[in-house]
């Protein structure tokens, strides 16, 4: 595979204004690529507007199964490191946090001698890898579950972004592939290339982890936002037992057995509206299914139709209060030129 | 002797007529002004809102009093099997086979070239879908319009399509 050819001018990130960075950032389209897809550029303008800023990268891979983020870093540790310290130089700040789930990778990077960047062990914890959650346990400081961390000045950024933003900083080169955990192996994909070109299996596969991930469909292709490919566990679930592992494993507390009883059973209750809303899909209670029930699929059926139904509803609403309002403007319209006719009437006039 | 039977008794007795008496102070205090009301707003809350007269009735509020007076409760045409289905329940009314037009999910959209300005189509809207002033172009807000189709009849140049809605 030959190296892309530069589509921008090198830049040495070193010198050049923290300005020029952060529109070069803006110019490639670097987007999130841990999973959520939100561009990175707004994330660094959003955390411009505040003090104290923070760089958080996040390496704390913790899906079942991938392991894309951590080859990344074992193979271009150093190129994550230069990522990082641009961020910093966009945000003009010197705190910056590397948040690794592997001991291994902590002590390689140490290595390197990147004295501004503190590099920090985290559990390999499922929820770890949520970003308000490390941002808990880095600085200590609680973000609701409404408000964006960048708005507080920290921009938490996956370490496969940091490597994007580097490579379109340093070397002028566009993102055109990633690193994706395909069936258990990691390997560098064109971003593009159709899933079913890059793996094949007689099972059903899935976009994403087999925890958050989507069930793949024939048209889907590998895009920056993919970190796996994996084999869907759907087809080998099993009716569910009513264990309650899923509710203690949700990091938001929400009652999931309860929503995916109702979801099985096509129920729409008004009280469980907020609980599906609230719902940030990452994916826990299907890792922690003994039955392996795809929930977050009824999750997300379910939320789709409540969301459907209550636009009906509002819809219906809208069109009942304006029809009501046209119904008392022509009454009221009817009601003034009756009135007018009648004082017309009994005026004197002076013509007769 | 006596006393520690008949005490029970009349304490339980006091609290049954203190609470009937509650019972009835509050039916008085909150009774809706005639059952029949109630029942045309349940029946309203069951249609689609959509205002569209195609039953027959100019809205949906009238067609709810029309089937409590009534007359059919199978007449409306974008509310389809579902609405049909909850009426029959809800008025204890048996459902018949009868064949309506299946609902589509339709907008009006005005070919704005062609429109003259007229108004026309402004007035008959019965949910305000339609913005414009007269003698220029006038256009559908597709987010308010419900596609009842009252709006193509008036149309003088025949320049309104009913496109479906996504």
């Amino acid at each position: 595979m030959s190296a892309p050819t530069p589509r921008f001018q090198p830049l040495d990130w070193k010198r050049e204004p923290p300005g020029v960075l952060l529109d070069r950032i803006r110019e490639a389209g670097i987007v999130g690529m841990g999973g959520a897809g939100f561009p990175s550029h707004l994330k660094f303008e959003a955390a411009l507007r505040v003090e104290n800023r923070t760089v958080v990268a996040n390496g704390v891979e913790t899906d079942p199964g991938v392991s894309a983020d951590k080859t990344l870093l074992r193979q271009k540790g150093g190129d994550v490191m230069e990522g990082i310290g641009i961020a910093a130089r966009v945000l003009n700040t010197s705190t910056c946090f590397l948040a690794v789930s592997e001991q291994s990778i902590a002590e390689q990077l140490r290595k390197g001698n990147w004295n501004d960047v503190d590099i920090v062990e985290i559990e390999n914890s499922y929820q770890n890898g949520e970003e308000r959650v490390l941002i808990e346990k880095l600085t200590g400081e609680q973000i609701a579950p409404d408000a964006y961390p960048a708005k507080h000045g920290i921009v938490v950024l996956n370490v496969a972004t940091l490597l994007a933003i580097c490579e379109c900083v340093r070397d002028g080169s566009p993102l055109t592939k990633r690193l994706a955990t395909v069936l258990g192996y990691d390997q560098w994909c064109e971003i593009g290339t159709p899933v079913s070109e890059l793996a094949s299996s007689t099972d059903e596969l899935r976009v994403g982890s087999f925890a958050n991930g989507n069930p793949a469909r024939d048209e889907d292709t590998l895009q920056p936002i993919h970190n796996a490919i994996s084999i869907d566990q759907a087809s080998r679930a099993i009716p569910c037992i009513r264990c309650g592992w899923c509710d203690s494993a949700c990091p938001k507390h929400l009652p999931v057995e309860r929503l995916l009883n109702e979801a099985t059973r096509s129920l729409s209750v008004p009280t469980s509206m907020k609980h599906l809303n609230d719902c940030n899909d990452c994916g826990a209670c299907v890792v922690s299914c003994p039955s392996r029930i795809p929930i977050i699929d009824y999750i997300r059926a379910s939320r789709d139709r409540n969301n459907s139904l209550r636009a009906t509803e509002d819809n219906a609403n809208a069109a009942l209060s304006r029809f009501e309002a046209k119904q008392r403007r022509i009454s009221v319209g009817n009601q003034r030129t009756l009135d007018d006719r009648e004082r017309r009437m009994q005026q004197d006039h002076k013509w007769q | 002797m006596i006393w520690q039977f008949t005490q029970p008794i009349l304490v339980l007795a006091a609290c049954g007529l203190t609470l009937s008496l509650l019972i009835v102070i509050f039916d008085v205090l909150f009774k809706s002004k005639s059952p029949k009301d109630d029942l045309i707003l349940a029946v309203n809350d069951l249609l689609p809102q959509t205002q569209c007269a195609q039953c027959g009735y100019p809205g949906c509020r009238p067609y709810a009093e029309a089937v409590i007076a009534g007359e059919h409760f199978g007449l409306c045409i974008p509310g389809g099997e579902e609405t049909r289905k909850a009426l029959a329940s809800l008025l204890d009314r048996e459902l018949d086979g009868q064949e309506l037009r299946e609902p589509a999910s339709l907008l009006a959209r005005i070919r704005e070239v062609e429109c003259i300005g007229c108004g026309l189509c402004f007035e008959a809207c019965p949910v305000d879908a339609i913005v414009g002033a007269p003698q220029f172009s006038h256009t559908v807000l597709e987010s308010h319009c419900t596609g009842c189709e009252l709006c193509v009849a008036p149309c003088p140049v025949d320049c309104i399509d009913l496109v479906p809605s996504k």
